[in-house]
């Protein structure tokens, strides 16, 4: 079952849309964009210009004046003395046909943008089929009607003779399979729509109705008129089933505002986001999506602009929790003016519905600890919060964050680069010291600097003593010196360094790992 | 009272009594992380789900980092998330093997309050199996500071999100803690030449357990175990 969805005069009714109150009274759309004319009294000066155009769309009443569609605009005005002249308007006409688009896909996800002022929508598998035609064409019009827009409605068992029945219908015209040439045979045949020299010849010929043309033998007629005319027999008659051209919402979720006013704290902002992801969020439930990432562009009265750029760990279109995560991200954000546009946009995903692996549970909930490392990176810093990673050097204390267990909260988000090198990959020594003998060490960060002593030792000189800094004592027994180097192949990035376990007595007695490098000192940690 | 009716009776009584003393349920579901503290030695020590446990090691090279170690491995053994907030920015992450780092959160910290402050959103949030809080490195005038509530508040985050909290402290603190143990070993230059499982076998530490149904009596702990 398909039902197709006709804006009759769709020109003048786009025009006619945004003019609430001046309806009445015959109008006439001329040819070519331009400044609408305000009927005879308001052209003035305009009139020479105007009445040079040719008119391409009448409403009834103009049409009961005996004005048609290719008269000028003087033959119009002769012909009908208070006929309101107007120009068309590309803004208005697409205005009118994304508002006759979306009002359909409130009902089906497939439809079809069939031509300017009409839309076909495939009922099958909606609460409209089998036979909801009429229920349909009922809604669809009040829905239409709301956003000042008159429409008629067909339904037929195929898309054409839908289209036929909804350019019959006043307003509403169902019919059915066994029932179809008697509903749609007394119609002119212009509706189909021929060719105008095709449409002469039938003139001529005494045919005038669609059924009257549906009687031509198919045979004589392909003979006469080519196989054009047997295609156009086909459709009217419902023997050709074309599919349907859907139309697809553009997969880009935003929403933008421009403000007349200054925003300075965080509450208005927020307000406004909220109402501005609760649209893009339902824009993505009709399209079954779901947003793997929020961009929020935000410009500020000095004529700055700050993104942001927000990862949604578990793809949802659920705007509390969307909203959750910007608020996490904004309540860390100070600018140094105030806010004057916004603009969201949604990144387009797919909802995770995979089965979790048996062995790793994963996360419960990974928005809500997207949010909590968000805030907890509001407290510390970004870099302070993710999985430790060594960077990939011989060099002691290189470690870093990386991404907190990845995207969906699985374990071995691993990085890129040199951070996810697999440990084939890495240097042997660092492999040794994953295996390392003795105590694990706990680091000073940065190192602690020490006065030492030195002594002579078996093998040369050792530290004996540190006699100042927050860490002093005797060194009871020491290891070393363990020498390290790297880097020197890059100019200035070298780097030496003399490493020593020792054993220090005292109020603060322990392991502890002590330095030389650059000649100075330092504790670098505490065996433990 | 017919056998089904009787069933209904048993069901409804239990919901009440895991109501009334939810301590005591929690203790059941514990069995199921048996592992980990098998892998971290801690055995036998009443830890159940919810509960906040106080490593103090009074000193430098006390054994408490290996411990830390053997906590985070039990839990990365288990297959579990954990997060490891160090007070005191000393962790190094050399420690654990490769393919250990992607189980641990590591929040790298400042100080004893952010660390608090940390260790209480990742209560709340509660995604990860247990908060290990590692104030070692602090000094303890600096932990003092803090108010006793942050550790009851603490407290009352674990219970709540059934998420066990270990806090790695330099002195007695953490007055909520349903756990205490206290490191007892004291390590010389010898260990620089044993390996690290020799060296966890030798682990010893003094357990204190709160006494349990004491009341509400703080403090009120009894010495448990004692290793080693």
């Amino acid at each position: 079952m398909y039902a197709a969805v006709v804006i009759p005069c769709p020109l003048v009714q786009s025009l006619e849309r945004v003019a609430a109150g001046r309806r009445s009274g015959p109008v006439g759309v001329l040819a070519g964009t331009g400044a609408a004319a305000r009927g005879r009294g308001g052209r003035g000066g305009k009139g020479g210009e105007m009445g040079a155009g040719v008119i391409v769309e009448v409403n009834a009443e103009a049409r009961a004046c005996g004005v048609v569609p290719g008269m000028t605009a003087t033959q119009g005005e002769a012909r009908c003395p208070g006929l309101r002249l107007e120009r068309r308007c590309s803004g208005l006409e697409e205005e009118m046909q994304r508002i006759l688009l979306e009002s359909v896909s409130g009902f089906s996800r497939d439809y079809e943008s069939t031509s300017f002022g009409a839309a076909t929508v495939d009922l099958f598998g909606t609460r409209f089929a089998p036979a909801g035609g009429e229920r349909f064409a009922r809604r669809c019009i009040e829905r239409l009607r709301q956003e000042s827009l008159w429409a008629c409605v067909g339904s037929a068992p195929d898309p054409d003779r839908a289209l036929l029945a909804a350019r019959a219908a006043a307003p509403v015209l169902c019919v059915s399979e066994g029932r179809s040439r008697e509903a749609l045979g007394g119609l002119p045949l212009q509706i189909l729509e021929p060719e105008a020299a095709m449409l002469e010849v039938l003139r001529l010929w005494g045919v005038r109705t669609v059924g009257a043309f549906l009687d031509l033998p198919r045979a004589e007629l392909v003979a006469r008129l080519g196989l054009e005319a047997a295609h156009l027999q086909d459709r009217a008659a419902g023997k050709r089933r074309r599919l349907l051209r859907l139309h697809r919402v553009p997969e880009q979720f935003s929403a933008a505002l421009e403000l007349d006013y200054e925003i300075e704290q965080l509450e208005p902002l927020l307000f406004l986001l909220r109402r501005m992801l609760e649209t893009v969020c339902a824009r993505l439930e009709a399209v079954y999506a779901a947003a793997s990432g929020l961009i929020l562009r935000l410009g500020f009265a000095d004529r700055k602009t700050e993104t942001m750029e927000l990862r949604i760990p578990d793809p949802s279109r659920e705007a509390g929790l969307l909203f959750g995560i910007l608020h996490t991200r904004l309540e860390s954000f100070r600018a140094a003016s105030p806010v004057v546009s916004l603009e969201l946009e949604a990144l387009l995903g797919q909802a995770v519905c995979e089965q979790r692996d048996l062995f790793d549970p994963g996360l419960r909930d990974p928005n809500r600890f997207a949010g909590t490392v968000g805030r907890l990176e509001a407290l510390l810093g970004g870099q302070s919060v993710g999985i430790p990673r060594l960077r990939f050097t011989h060099r002691p204390d290189a470690v870093e964050t990386g991404p907190p267990f990845g995207n969906g909260g699985n374990g071995g988000s691993g990085g890129d680069g040199e951070k996810g090198r697999s440990a084939e990959g890495w240097p042997e020594a660092r492999r040794c010291l994953e295996r390392a003998l003795g105590l694990p060490l706990r680091r000073f960060r940065p190192p602690l600097t020490v006065q030492t002593v030195l002594r002579r030792g078996e093998a040369g000189e050792e530290p004996g003593e540190l006699v100042s800094g927050e860490i002093a004592g005797l060194v009871l027994c020491s290891r070393g010196p363990y020498r390290l180097s790297g880097d020197w192949w890059e100019k200035g990035g070298e780097w030496e360094r003399e490493e020593w376990d020792v054993e220090i007595g005292g109020d603060q007695a322990g392991l502890y790992r002590l330095v030389r490098e650059r000649g100075c000192w330092l504790l670098d940690g505490v065996y433990g | 009272m017919n056998r089904k009716n009787g069933a209904d009776h048993v069901i409804a009584l239990r919901a009440l009594m895991e109501e009334k003393f939810p301590e005591a349920h929690r203790r059941m579901a514990s069995a199921g992380r048996a592992g980990v503290c098998a892998a971290a030695g801690l055995e036998g020590l009443g830890i159940v789900e919810g509960s906040v446990v106080e490593i103090v090691a009074r000193g430098p090279s006390r054994g408490a980092g290996l411990l830390l170690l053997r906590v985070l491995e039990g839990w990365i053994r288990e297959r579990r998330r954990v997060a490891l907030v160090d007070g005191r920015d000393g962790f190094d992450a050399a420690n654990l093997a490769e393919e250990d780092r992607d189980w641990v959160l590591w929040v790298r910290c400042r100080g004893a309050e952010q660390a608090v402050q940390a260790a209480d959103l990742l209560l709340r949030d509660g995604n990860l199996e247990a908060v290990v809080l590692d104030l070692q490195l602090n000094p303890e005038r600096e932990l003092r500071r803090l108010p006793s509530s942050v550790w009851h508040r603490l407290r009352a985050l674990a219970e709540a999100s059934g998420r066990t909290l270990f806090g790695f402290t330099p002195c007695r603190l953490i007055g909520s803690a349903a756990v205490r143990v206290e490191m007892e070993s004291r390590y010389t230059a010898a260990v620089f030449d044993l390996p690290r499982e020799t060296l966890g076998r030798e682990l010893r530490f003094e357990v204190f357990r709160r006494r349990w149904g004491g009341g509400s009596g703080m403090g009120a702990e009894e010495r448990a175990v004692l290793f080693g």
